[in-house]
This record gives C-alpha cells, sequence and structure tokens, in this order.
C-alpha cells in the first residue's frame, strides 16, 4: 500500500464510531440500529481504501507524468 | 485510465454497503409484548407507557421525574416463589446494555408504587429511540415485553461534541489516502 493503512483502520474505525454517534444524538437512527456498529466498519473499509488508492499527495506517477 | 478503473472498481465495491445501510435505516413498527403480565408507567408530562403501546413513535419521557408504576401477572400462588427478571437496552441490536434487575421469593401477584429517576448529564438528550427489552418470570409465569423511549430536550453539547469528531476523523480517513514519500 502507497497510503497509511494503520492510519486508514485507525481514523476510519473512529469515524464511524463518531458518525454512529452523531446520527443517533440527532435522532437520525435509532440505539438499536445496526448501523451502530456497521458504520464502523465501513469506516475501516474506507482508511483501507484510501490507503490502497493514496490519490494525494503525489508528485508524479510512475512514469514521471504529472497527475490528472 | 488506471484511475479511472480504481473509481469504477471503488463504486462497484461500496454498492453493496450502501444498500444495506438504507434496508437497516427500517425502524421496526408494533408493540412486542408474551406473556400474560400487565404493566403501566405515568410519567408526569403526561406520557403513559403500557403493555399495548407501540414502538413507533417512541415515548417521550423527562429526563428527571418521579413516576408512578404498577404490574401484575395473571396467576396465582400457594406459597412464596422465586421471580427475576431484568430490563436492557440494546445497542446495535446485538448488544444489551442491562439497566436494572430484581430478584427474590414472594406470592404476590401484582404490585405498584413510585420510582424517582435522574438521568445522568453526559447521556445525549433528544436523541433516536432507545430499544429496551424486559423479562419478569415469577415460577412457571414469563412475560417479556419491548419499549422505545426518548429522552425530553435538544441535542447538548456531546452531540456537537461527536459532529467535531466526525469531521476531525473524517479528516484523519483522507489523510491516510496521502502517498507515503511522494513517489510510490
Amino acid at each position: 500500500m502507497r497510503g497509511r493503512p494503520i492510519l486508514g483502520v485507525i481514523s476510519g474505525f473512529l469515524f464511524g464510531l463518531f458518525a454512529a454517534s452523531t446520527a443517533f444524538s440527532f435522532g437520525a437512527i435509532p440505539l438499536a440500529s445496526p448501523l451502530v456498529w456497521v458504520l464502523p466498519l465501513l469506516g475501516i473499509a474506507l482508511g483501507l481504501v484510501m490507503a490502497a488508492w493514496a490519490p494525494f499527495g503525489r508528485a508524479g506517477d510512475e512514469d514521471g507524468s504529472s497527475p490528472s | 485510465m488506471r484511475h479511472d478503473r480504481i473509481r469504477r472498481r471503488l463504486r462497484a465495491s461500496l454498492l453493496p454497503f450502501a444498500a444495506a445501510g438504507a434496508l437497516l435505516l427500517a425502524v421496526p413498527a408494533g408493540a412486542v409484548v408474551n406473556g400474560p403480565c400487565t404493566g403501566r408507567v405515568e410519567f408526569s408530562n403526561g406520557s403513559v407507557l403500557t403493555a399495548e403501546q407501540p414502538l413507533d413513535p417512541p415515548t417521550l419521557i423527562p429526563p428527571k421525574d418521579e413516576v408512578a408504576w404498577s404490574g401484575s401477572i395473571q396467576a396465582s400462588f400457594d406459597e412464596p416463589v422465586p421471580y427475576a427478571g431484568a430490563v436492557q437496552a440494546s445497542v446495535g441490536g446485538i448488544m444489551n446494555l442491562q439497566i436494572a434487575a430484581w430478584q427474590g421469593k414472594s406470592d404476590e401477584t401484582s404490585a405498584s408504587g413510585t420510582y424517582a429517576y435522574q438521568v445522568p448529564a453526559f447521556v445525549p438528550r433528544g436523541t433516536g429511540a432507545i430499544l429496551l427489552t424486559g423479562q419478569h418470570a415469577q415460577g412457571d409465569v414469563v412475560c417479556a415485553g419491548q419499549v422505545t423511549l426518548a429522552l425530553e430536550g435538544s441535542p447538548g453539547p456531546v452531540a456537537y461534541v461527536s459532529a467535531l469528531g466526525t469531521a476531525v476523523f473524517l479528516a484523519g480517513t483522507l489523510a491516510a489516502g496521502v502517498a507515503k514519500g511522494g513517489r510510490g
């Protein structure tokens, strides 16, 4: 992976956890909703995808061309 | 070209999660009460909880109150028999937090009284529904039920801190996509 997978997993998990907490706090989802644990898992998946994709901060591609 | 391929794969892999999320947002409706039991709780704001109370919409209760409660089971006992019960809050549909539990021995089949409670300040107000499940068993009689509650009030500091945390960790998650050392 060219990005930062450990940062992605930790931040993604906490992002999902806080997103679920925010949705519950503002009355968008009930406490019993499976989204309470699904969102942290989706956050981890998003963090891993970002780490694998690594779309930011590259000065150029392998062939030296500028990023689009 | 490579980025287009990655984007297409990313969209395809996230579609099932999006569909599952939309399905999971559905909230059940209708009361669930099993067993020969009756119960009633009256709150000072006029809310009344009974076995016939529907799950949707949730019953709004004050964060602090003294309630009048009563309960009975359709049975009779010649001598004291063991009883036990508990109330739990469902978290995510897979975990239960126990709120109260009781046990003992009695031949009484009904009870009533008042109960004062105060929800701690750190528990957010104005939240989504909280599903409570409860059971009571006495001798051979077993009752179970469900009810949904919501605390009166508007989202306070806890909700805004939570929203801030969401933004901070979203930034952290996006930062995981910064390539190490510039070129791969």
